[in-house]
């Protein structure tokens, strides 16, 4: 991390700073002698003096939320009934930390929440979540414990119970799972989505990241619901989904929740999410290459092409599994499986070898996917492209940040095929 | 952390410290008090409100306190953010189990936060060579003041302002990318 040019150079061009330019020639011709090399390596400093103008442009100071003044929790901090043992993460709604509960005496996952914008909000929106969520009670899903609105001395948190395991693809790799066992391990999700629907709640941000694997091999689902309370789903056109949770989610989010139309996010929204995450599970990559594409071409790709059907990638998953992640994925969500049960059941059929629930042929359906398109997907792709527009716009005139914010995504998007999201 | 260059007297930079740190802090709760509508706060801002706020009208004039002030403004702004910045980092590369999108929620949310840790250790060298161009970085870059703000803060004249901060620019962008190219600050 020196700089490249010798010390001696260096504090000679320091020095340069403070005197006339037409000083500057003197300067340099006592301090270097006869040493042409000093003095060659001193004028190639001031002939590469001039640098981006974004190189410390104090607007460009990386904002800060304001929990930063106080730093994150050390371990022992105490929050309530809870001691703070150690972070185990950090995303865009906050800082993770597992804590131990005094009574009854457990260790728990503490989500810090982030103060900011529109706080109230997202607090009366968890608060009314936080029941809900309270309330389903499956071991295929992480339980939400409690929701402790933040006051002036402490902030706002939702504590949930604790999964310690990697995220399912990882688990699936790590074990070198064989198809069967990967497709029964998909059915299980399924059936922890399912008894949430049946309570009204869709889970909105089905991802790796949010499927994790426990040591018994139960997948334990995190943040349900959460999506909805604090309304990640539905900013395409904030600033906040672009520095956080969508870039992660994107490939994962269905083409209504892409649309940002509120009224068709149902139980099939997670049925395609899962259909997505079943593609990556079963051949280890996305359906849709995102790799370093801006986000409005991103969202034209998953909204417009033909995803490369399973079969493809891996000629072993061509038949039943291939027509089961296509039709989860479908994009016409009336061509979806209907519920997450209804895909459960198929997959189970699958690993136990008998038919499937539908006849049809899922390269059929493809190819018809790739037809034409209509003027309604046209309509969407314009819709799609001008949120983003005026996302990016809201963003540049909140954060003045737009353009790192964009390379961002760009990168964040590339990471997307790379390693997992 | 840099030492901080203030000879620590009384009305000192290093005095007003805790002072100003803690003026951040309350200024920080009342912004979110009033619930307005943002997502973060901008440094610079928040070290100019402050200002305002400790200064009150009477006292403008009085460029001592004022220079301290900022130089403390600046100190404080630098530590929280790079300690920060170094609280992310490690979380990105500990944490397990329960982690949520370390990803796109850390390295996405703030591109230009790890190179803070890279400034922040070139500033801390330029300090040692030239300790008043890294005054002036400090108060350009962490409190946000402008070339004739600085400059009456260091009781020195603009264009000297102008050149200390032309060749510190120049001097850390090498220092922080000898290919020539700083991390993030790419436009």
């Amino acid at each position: 991390m020196t700089p490249p040019t010798g010390a001696a150079a260096d504090s000679i061009f320091l020095a340069l700073a403070d005197l006339d330019p037409a000083d500057r020639a003197a300067l340099i011709a006592d301090r270097c002698g006869p040493d042409a090399g000093l003095r060659a390596e001193v004028e190639a400093l001031l002939a590469t003096i001039e640098v981006p103008d974004a190189f410390l442009d104090p607007a460009r100071v990386p904002s800060f939320d304001p929990d930063a003044l106080d730093g994150p929790l050390k371990p022992g901090a105490r929050l309530g009934e809870f001691l703070v043992l150690h972070a185990l993460g950090s995303g865009g709604m906050g800082v993770v930390y597992a804590a131990q509960q005094d009574r009854p005496r457990r260790t728990v996952a503490i989500k810090v929440l982030r103060r900011g914008a529109r706080r109230r909000e997202i607090m009366k929106r968890f608060e009314l979540e936080a029941e809900l969520l309270g309330r389903l009670q499956h071991p295929g899903i992480a339980q939400v414990f409690a929701f402790h609105a933040g006051d002036r001395t402490a902030p706002a948190y939702l504590v949930m119970e604790l999964v310690d395991g990697p995220p399912i693809t990882e688990y699936a790799e790590a074990h070198g799972l064989p198809y069967m066992a990967r497709a029964a391990l998909a059915a299980s999700v399924c059936d922890a989505i399912q008894h949430a629907h049946e309570r009204g709640i869709v889970h909105r941000d089905l991802k790796p990241a949010n499927v994790l694997i426990a040591g018994n091999g139960q997948p334990k689902l995190l943040d349900f619901g959460i999506a909805r309370a604090s309304g990640i789903d539905l900013q395409l056109s904030t600033i906040q989904t672009l520095h956080g949770q969508l870039v992660g989610t994107l490939a994962y989010m269905s083409p209504e929740q892409l649309r940002a139309s509120p009224d068709e996010i149902d139980a099939r929204s997670d049925v395609y999410a899962l259909g997505i995450l079943m593609y990556r599970l079963l051949c280890g990559r996305l359906p849709f290459d995102l790799s370093g594409v801006p986000v409005a071409e991103a969202l034209r790709r998953v909204l417009e092409e033909a995803p490369t059907p399973l079969g493809l990638v891996d000629a072993d998953l061509r038949g039943p599994l291939e027509q089961i992640v296509g039709r989860a994925m479908a994009r016409d969500r009336e061509r979806r499986y209907q519920s997450a049960a209804a895909l459960a059941a198929d997959l189970r059929a699958f690993v136990e070898g008998r038919t499937l629930s539908f006849s049809g042929d899922f390269r059929h359906a493809g190819r018809r996917q790739q037809a034409p398109r209509s003027s309604t997907a046209t309509g969407v792709i314009a819709a799609a492209i001008a949120a983003a527009v005026l996302f990016a716009a809201l963003a540049f005139y909140e954060h003045r940040r737009a353009n790192d914010a964009a390379v961002q995504l760009d990168r964040a998007l590339h990471g997307l095929s790379t390693r997992p999201p | 952390m840099a030492p901080d260059s203030d000879d620590g007297g009384p009305g000192s930079s290093r005095e007003l410290l805790p002072e100003v740190y803690d003026e951040l802090r309350k200024l920080a709760r009342a912004r979110l008090a009033r619930e307005r509508q943002e997502q973060t706060l901008q440094p610079t801002a928040l070290v100019h409100e402050a200002y305002l706020r400790v200064a009150g009208p009477g006292q403008r004039a009085h460029w001592d306190r004022r220079g301290h002030f900022f130089a403390a403004a600046a100190l404080a702004m630098r530590r929280i953010l790079v300690e920060r910045a170094r609280h992310y980092q490690r979380m990105k590369h500990g944490g397990g189990g329960q982690r949520v999108d370390l990803d796109s929620g850390i390295a996405g949310a703030d591109p230009a936060l790890t190179d803070l840790v890279a400034i922040d250790e070139a500033l801390t060298r330029l300090e040692r060579t030239d300790a008043r161009k890294a005054k002036v970085v400090a108060l350009r870059y962490f409190a946000g003041l402008s070339v004739e703000e600085t400059a009456a803060a260091l009781d020195i004249s603009p264009a000297t302002v102008k050149n200390e901060w032309k060749f510190a620019r120049a001097w850390l962008y090498r220092a922080l990318d000898p290919a020539g190219r700083a991390p993030a600050d790419e436009p």
